[in-house]
């Protein structure tokens, strides 16, 4: 990037491009569910194993070949919980602000900096983690190429000589799409289910 | 705990340790004790955090009569609520009868409170308006009904911040700010319609002593150059192969001070050799005009005159105020960072560190903007915030996992006893044309904001002020 950047360039900064469509005030919209894709079906079987490899791929820290997972107009998401009454009519799934709000190149970054830098203090050393997804459902969608999927995740995490293992749960509602016979990952919202999360940070991806 | 015992001989622990004992002025050191000391703890709860003015939120959190809010004064929990007449009140969120919580969610919209446990009623304002089974009088004929309400604290607006305090016949707002409202105005009352937050806040645990966080705020610039160097690697500083400093953190900067309050006023120029702008203008209007305050667009900057002085303008066009801290726990965040792919990213946040207990605190962070900004403009902010602050922020993440290393330091026999050093003091060198007032220190980032900081602590804790 020039040292010297040209006026309209900056107040476009100041400004805002609104080409980048960054306002995610409500919930996206959920695809439309076609057919459910059966437990045990050749498919199902693929989306299962997306999982199983990408699950690897995150504990094994290997960030650079996840990224490889996703698509280029990812939106990658983790709403906020705020404690209400059952009777509010207001959700208690907050999108206004998150915890995750990124896309391809903000998820790249955080990536790089996980693994190319030796002075991310925050994982370095790093966290041992596990993660373990369940309760797979899959629902083909109105467009031929993507599938609508909810897994649940549970992430363990240990911290360096800490005899205890901190974790955080979630629902995740995930697009994968079919990319060259290959799924890939072209939407991620992961529904975490504590309000004040109880670890001091979450670099780690759900 | 006993409160009065401890208010007649206030600068003693148990142990016979004076708080001058704790935080040496001769020597500028404070012993790591500080953090981890159940006594201390608990004088704290009284003679900092019950006499303080604290920052519960803002008052857009909360728009419409009956919308409430729950927060924590020091160790007790509040009810933040607007009433019918558009009022904000505080009220201890602790049934008058029994002790329960009488608003349990984090959030709602309520005409009033009734505390579930055996259903007594208050007012949003904390008015006691009755207890079920009316005709056996079940809040008895010692009190009269007008003496059963929530307690209330004392309830300050500034720049739609909802500040409270227990120490209701003390110091205003105002007089708290002292000299920092000056600086603090150029931030958060500069413009039309104000500021808001653009949601609920982050929330999350750290186990670490709400001082440790709190002090750093209060100006650590240092501490960037090492802990948050890999966002310098990744580029989002400044290119990463240039040592100029002023590129580096914005860490020779001026950094002011007053009442244990501190901001560090970061140099513009910067921005503006970024921008091909004049560097030297005599008219704050003309940069300003170039680059508009973090969060306001081009259209917006004509507004500024209205609400600041030439002094405040001057300082916002060459130095604008960008980090630090409001006494005790809170802190703020007020900065442009390089964009990805473009020129600068506006961010403004909030926190605050509520203790919970001497060895932990809830780390609260609400994202800010203009009122008035294009709402393309705050989602960008909020997810520049996102990004870099908070629960999952490339810069704030190290913060969170280093401050536990240090609390777990505190308890170590030997270690409790060692001291945390701030003996890098530039001493107060106000440059001549520095339009604002407090103490102000040019240069590069020192100990001597911080060092105040430990000093207004020090006052607090041994009735000083």
């Amino acid at each position: 990037m020039a040292l010297v950047e040209p006026l309209d360039r900056l107040h476009d900064g100041c400004r805002v491009m609104a080409q980048e469509k960054t306002l995610r005030p409500e919930a996206p919209a959920t695809p439309s569910l076609g057919d459910k894709i059966r437990y045990g079906s050749p498919l199902y079987n693929e989306i299962a194993e997306f999982y199983i490899d990408e699950a690897l791929l995150l504990d094994d820290n290997r960030l650079l070949e996840w990224v490889a997972t996703l698509t280029e107009d990812l939106v990658y998401t983790a709403p906020m919980r705020v404690t209400r009454m059952n009777e509010d009519p207001v959700s208690d799934i907050v999108r206004s602000v998150q915890h995750f709000d990124d896309n391809f190149t903000t998820i790249s970054l955080r990536a790089r900096r996980l693994t190319e830098s030796r002075n991310v203090w925050a994982e370095n050393p790093r966290a041992r983690t596990r993660r373990f997804v369940s309760n797979v459902s899959a629902h083909h969608t109105a467009k031929q190429d993507e599938l609508a999927v909810v897994s649940y995740v549970l992430l363990m995490r240990n911290k360096a000589e800490s005899p205890n293992y901190t974790f955080v749960t979630a629902r995740r509602n995930d697009v994968l799409r079919l990319v060259d016979g290959k799924l890939k990952l072209a939407r991620r919202e992961s529904i975490i289910d504590m309000s004040v999360l109880g670890v001091p940070h979450l670099v780690t991806f759900l | 705990m006993t409160g009065n015992q401890h208010m007649r001989n206030g600068t003693t622990l148990p142990d016979g340790t004076k708080i001058e004992d704790l935080v040496r002025k001769q020597t500028q050191e404070v012993m790591l004790r500080v953090y981890d000391d159940q006594d201390l703890h608990d004088l704290e709860m009284q003679k900092v955090f019950a006499r303080s003015w604290l920052l519960l939120g803002h008052e857009s959190e909360i728009p419409n009569p009956g919308d409430f809010v729950t927060r924590n004064m020091g160790s007790d929990p509040v009810i933040v609520a607007r009433t019918t007449d558009g009022a904000i009140h505080v009220s201890l969120n602790v049934c008058t009868h029994r002790g329960m919580r009488v608003a349990l969610p984090a959030a709602g919209n309520t005409r009033m409170f009734r505390c579930v446990y055996h259903g007594w009623t208050f007012r949003l304002d904390g008015q006691f308006t009755g207890a079920p089974v009316a005709s056996e009088q079940m809040h008895g004929n010692i009190l009269e009904a007008s003496q059963l309400g929530l307690k209330q604290a004392r309830v300050t607006l500034y720049a739609g911040f909802v500040f409270a305090s227990w120490n209701i016949d003390g110091p205003s707002l105002d007089e708290f700010l002292g000299d920092m409202k000056f600086y603090l105005d150029t931030i958060f009352a500069r413009s039309d319609r104000g500021i808001e937050v653009c949601g609920p806040p982050q929330r999350f645990i750290v186990d670490a002593n709400w001082k440790i966080a709190s002090e750093q705020f209060a100006c650590d610039g240092y501490h960037v150059l090492s802990l948050h160097q890999s966002t310098r690697e990744l580029g989002l500083r400044g290119r990463p192969e240039t040592l100029d400093p002023r590129t580096l953190a914005g860490l020779y900067a001026v950094e002011v001070a007053d009442n244990g309050h501190s901001l560090r006023c970061v140099n513009a120029a910067q921005y503006y050799e970024r921008a091909a702008a004049p560097v030297d203008d005599p008219d704050p209007m003309v940069q300003l005009s170039i680059l508009p305050p973090v969060g306001f667009t081009p259209e917006m900057v004509p507004q500024l005159p209205k609400h600041l002085s030439l002094g405040q303008l001057q300082l916002l066009a060459k130095s604008a105020p960008s980090i630090g801290s409001i006494f005790p726990n809170s802190a703020l965040i007020c900065i442009y960072r390089p964009k990805l792919g473009g020129f600068l990213t506006p961010m403004m946040c909030i926190h605050t560190f509520v203790p919970l207990g001497r060895g932990r605190f809830e780390f609260i962070n609400w994202f800010l903007a203009e009122r008035e900004a294009p709402p393309e403009m705050k989602a960008e902010m909020v997810r520049a915030g996102i990004l870099f602050m908070g629960t999952t922020g490339m810069v704030e993440s190290d913060d969170a996992e280093t401050w536990p290393h240090i609390q777990a330091n505190a308890a170590g026999a030997m270690s409790r006893q060692q001291t945390i050093k701030y003996q890098a003091l530039a001493g107060e060198n106000k440059p001549s044309d520095w339009p604002g007032g407090g103490a102000v220190y040019a240069g590069f980032s020192k100990d001597d904001t911080q060092w105040r900081w430990w000093n207004r602590w020090t006052d607090f804790m041994t009735d000083a002020v």
